[in-house]
């Protein structure tokens, strides 16, 4: 061994791999448990039951010895969905039963949405803890207005010209307004990287399609009566997506988290192959389609095994010293409207 | 007892390798060059326990200790683990794996469909007189133009109307019928809940030669608003939108896409339910005022021709596969009229 080439300096550190110890058997009694008393208790417990799946999914999942954890309770969860609900039962209501009111509310539920963004964002940064410093989110009404609403619009103008750059400054926008205690992420995204996913993605779809369909040529389909068309196109239409999808979060997820980092704390690492990604996902939808639902639990741990695998992260020995800045505002502010728009106003 | 773990300082990402010491009750823990915390087990506070993760504990004073063993158990928790004792046991698992499915059934087809009763009596009318006038407005810009049969046979049309509403003793301010050409509905008729009924060319033309067939037609529309079908309908999937979302709110896509079908299985099925009613409607009132049960076949066996016709010339021409899909076979529907008398 050449000690020369081993680095000396104390601000270089080697990755250290993401580690899921999560595993299907546990989970699957979790997942179907919850499940029932969710049922049972006409939704009121599925807000327990997030948190506990949260809690079960971050707490397996480690780096450098350290787990993450979700600090959410479930009554906030349940605040938030009871808010959600009325909200959802007041727009339905105008939707089916006055058409007319009903759009006019859409528009300005579409007004609300970067708030909604913000605000669920904002709520899951504040509810994730590593190391004991706590994740933040700073992004602003007019930001998100930007991002998530002109920029779309601009983009169909354009005829999807401007969707790369579009998808790249989402992107950016959630990640570079994510704090670690008082430590910003930066990141640096290209949009040529987008359009390359964007279109390894549509070259795909050319070579998949033809595939698939001599695949349901061959296993003998006939496309003569109606309601068999619809239930074979379905389950593939699904798969379809489910295996474009993959190949471009895998290539998008490797970009973002390779010109990312938190300035002098930790910078991320992913070699995620689009490939394999797709494989995995690909076979867990179709285990859960033809198990009805119940292959669920054991698909999730699988690709957050997958996924966790792929991933590395550096950490920088400034990562010792960081102070988690919610614990102190928190206290001294004690604000009691922070505390009631605190919740998670999202059905998911 | 000794237990290895992870110790971290209050509100710092400095964290320390650490043994921890559990004997009569107290607990220390000595961390760093020479730092220590201690407090008694009882004044610890312990994080909820979940199959397969080591719980946490609190100090007082802000530390936090994270044993490495999952299988771990804090004396306080050794007499109850909560919820983790019902999720990790075999046999609750086992029962939740069989209740689930019987649940979710019983959920989308008995526990919304009678939400969905219940809730109709309470829409008020002026509620339902608006929900009719709107989407009538919606429908009639988008989908209606100006009807062109000549105007003598548009009163043929509304004498028949007329007899008909007579002979089952609705009032004409309650009920009205209005006469459309539209491409996107092709030979068509339609109700809504707040008593208009609209009846496109096409059908008129189709069934022009046969008045007691027509009159058929508009006694199945009127047994729609008589039995508030859409207003069901509208309830029906209300209900099922919010008890999904609410629910099942916490799933990832793809369940909700299969709890979904469930749904959409059940809204097929009720519409189907409905158009049963509407027929037995028009049924009964047929033979109640002395017209055969026969017309009504007369109209459907004149509605299926027209289909089959439509089928094999132009392929492209779906709007009578997307009315039929809702609609029980026609084959059926023609054989229960052409039977009905017989009960």
């Amino acid at each position: 061994m050449d000690i020369a080439s081993k680095p000396l300096q104390s601000g270089a550190s080697t990755p250290s791999l993401v580690r899921f110890t999560g595993n299907g058997k546990d989970f699957f009694g979790i997942w179907i448990v919850n499940l029932m008393l969710s049922i049972v208790t006409l939704g009121v417990y599925s807000a327990w039951a997030t948190v506990r799946t949260k809690q079960y999914f971050f707490s397996n999942t480690h780096i450098d010895n350290h787990r993450f954890e979700y600090l959410a309770t479930p009554m906030q969860i349940l605040k938030g969905r009871i808010i959600a609900s009325i909200l959802l039962v007041i727009y339905l209501f105008f939707t089916h039963y006055f058409p007319l009111v009903g759009a006019i509310l859409a528009l300005m539920v579409t007004l609300l949405a970067p708030w909604l963004i913000n605000q669920s964002f904002r709520f899951n940064m504040r509810m994730t803890r590593f190391r004991n410093v706590r994740f933040n989110f700073k992004g602003s009404y007019g930001g998100a207005f930007k991002i998530f609403l002109l920029m779309p619009l601009l983009c169909v103008f354009t005829m999807y010209l401007l969707l790369p750059w579009t998808l790249k400054k989402m992107d950016e926008y959630l990640l570079t307004n994510i704090q670690f205690g008082d430590k910003p992420f930066s990141a640096k995204l290209s949009t040529s990287k987008y359009l390359s996913a964007l279109l390894i993605t549509l070259l795909s779809s050319f070579v998949a399609i033809p595939f698939i369909a001599l695949g349901l040529y061959v296993a003998g389909t006939s496309f003569e009566d109606s309601s068999k068309v619809l239930i074979t196109l379905i389950p593939v239409y699904i798969v379809c997506m489910y295996l474009l999808k993959a190949i471009y979060q895998a290539i998008i997820r490797n970009h973002v988290f390779n010109n990312a980092e938190i300035k002098e704390v930790a910078l991320f690492h992913s070699d995620l192959s689009a490939a394999r990604f797709a494989f995995v996902e690909v076979t867990n939808i179709l285990a859960i389609i033809l198990t009805a639902g119940l292959a669920y639990p054991w698909a999730k741990v699988r690709k957050t095994k997958v996924l966790a695998d792929a991933t590395a992260v550096t950490m920088m020995p400034a990562a010792e010293n960081i102070i988690d800045t919610m614990d102190n505002t928190e206290s001294s502010l004690g604000d009691e409207a922070s505390n009631l728009f605190d919740v998670d106003v999202s059905l998911t | 007892m000794r237990v290895c773990g992870q110790l971290y300082p209050f509100s710092s990402s400095a964290s320390f390798e650490v043994e921890a010491q559990l004997d009569n009750g107290k607990i220390h823990i000595s961390y760093d060059v020479n730092r220590a915390v201690r407090c008694s087990l009882d004044s610890l506070s312990l994080s909820t326990p979940i199959p397969g993760v080591a719980t946490q504990a609190s100090f007082p004073s802000g530390e936090r200790f994270v044993p490495h063993s999952a299988d771990f158990v804090w004396p306080a928790h050794k007499k109850h683990k909560g919820m983790a004792k019902l999720e990790g046991h075999y046999i609750m698992i086992f029962s939740a794996l069989l209740l689930t499915p019987l649940l979710i059934y019983a959920l989308l087809f008995k526990v919304v469909p009678s939400a969905a009763v219940w809730l109709v009596d309470y829409v008020p009318e002026s509620v339902v007189d608006t929900m009719g006038q709107q989407s009538m407005y919606l429908i009639e810009e988008n989908f209606l133009s100006p009807t062109e049969l000549p105007p003598e046979t548009r009163n043929q049309i509304h004498l028949i109307w007329d007899e008909a509403l007579a002979a089952v003793a609705l009032s004409k301010e309650r009920y009205q019928l209005d006469i459309y050409a539209s491409e996107h509905f092709g030979a068509n008729a339609f109700a809504l809940p707040h008593g208009q009924i609209v009846i496109t060319d096409d059908l008129i033309k189709a069934l022009e030669d046969n008045p007691n067939a027509i009159r058929a037609v508009f006694l199945h529309e009127i047994g729609h608003i008589e039995g508030k079908h859409s207003i069901r309908l509208a309830a029906q999937a209300f209900a099922g939108t919010i008890a999904m979302s609410f629910i099942f709110g916490d799933m990832e896509g793809i369940l909700e896409l299969i709890i979904g079908s469930g749904n959409l299985i059940m809204g097929a099925q009720f519409s189907q339910k409905m158009e049963w009613e509407a027929d037995e409607f028009a049924l009964q009132r047929l033979t109640h005022i002395g017209h055969s049960s026969a017309d009504f076949a007369d109209a459907l066996k004149r509605l299926k021709a027209l289909s089959e016709a439509q089928d094999s010339t132009s392929e492209e021409d779906g709007t009578w596969l997307e009315y039929l899909s809702t609609h029980p076979s026609l084959d059926e529907r023609i054989k229960h009229a052409q039977t009905y008398q017989k009960k």
